[in-house]
């Protein structure tokens, strides 16, 4: 029981520590936004943007637009490969807390359903669960069909079937 | 009257097993076959065989379900 409560108390630690993060370095990576990577995109899109309409004024001017963009990206190239290369680093980061959040968030469902289990009834535990498995599968996006629905309830219909099989109608119910 | 009841329980448990494991095997053939451990076509051939296996064990379920619930029904008689 020590154990459990252990792990039930490190990894709600560990989650809130990794969701946090995960917030964290999101942030940080959207802060490195298009405004940081694009620095020339306006000025190289909008090349012939308010030229006039006479030919070889236009002609000048696009080139003088064109030459404006060149330099744009040599002045900002460099840069705004570091920002991309910071960006990566952070999503990266944010991708690995992810992992590691829903890895502990399985582990203190699992050390949840134990403590449950031990402390009132394995039985009634697993019942609950079945239930609230069946709402979660009949409301999730995830199931978009009766087979999807049957994945999804597979491991709470074998359990149930298995228990029946094994100790009857009556004492599939019962605990021990 | 016990026996017919129990017959209609293990149907209805074979054909509840037989869709979840036929639901299973098509995710696990085309998964297979997505890997590249095979090719489209032999994903179809998994997924046959694999149903053809599925027929067999819900024939199991049933049976034991089957039995299952005559056992308990003689049991309680003997009581």
């Amino acid at each position: 029981m020590k154990k459990i409560k252990t792990l039930l108390i490190s990894f709600s630690i560990i989650l809130a520590l990794s969701i946090g993060g995960a917030f964290y370095f999101n942030s940080l990576g959207e802060k490195l936004g298009p405004q940081v990577l694009d620095d020339c995109f306006w000025i190289c899109n909008g090349l012939g943007d308010g030229c006039p309409s006479d030919e070889l004024e236009y002609k000048a001017c696009y080139e003088k637009n064109e030459e404006i963009c060149v330099l744009c990206k040599v002045d900002k190239g460099q840069k705004a490969l570091l920002a991309e290369a910071k960006q990566e680093k952070y999503y990266n980061y944010m991708y690995s807390l992810i992992w590691v959040s829903f890895t502990s968030g399985v582990i203190i469902l699992i050390s949840f359903i134990s403590y449950l289990s031990i402390k009132y009834s394995f039985i009634r535990t697993i019942g609950a669960v079945s239930v609230l498995w069946t709402i979660a599968a009949l409301t999730s996006n995830l199931v978009y069909s009766i087979s999807t629905f049957f994945i999804f309830i597979a491991p709470v219909l074998f359990f149930w079937l298995f228990r029946f099989i094994r100790f009857g109608p009556i004492r599939m119910f019962k605990d021990g | 009257m016990k026996e017919f009841i129990a017959f209609i329980a293990a149907i209805i448990a074979a054909l509840i097993f037989t869709a979840i494991f036929g639901a299973i095997i098509a995710v696990i053939s085309t998964v297979i076959a997505s890997w590249g451990l095979a090719t489209y076509s032999v994903g179809g051939v998994l997924h046959t065989s694999g149903n053809i296996i599925n027929i067999f064990l819900s024939f199991y379920v049933g049976y034991k379900v089957y039995k299952r619930i005559t056992r308990v029904k003689v049991n309680q008689a003997e009581e």
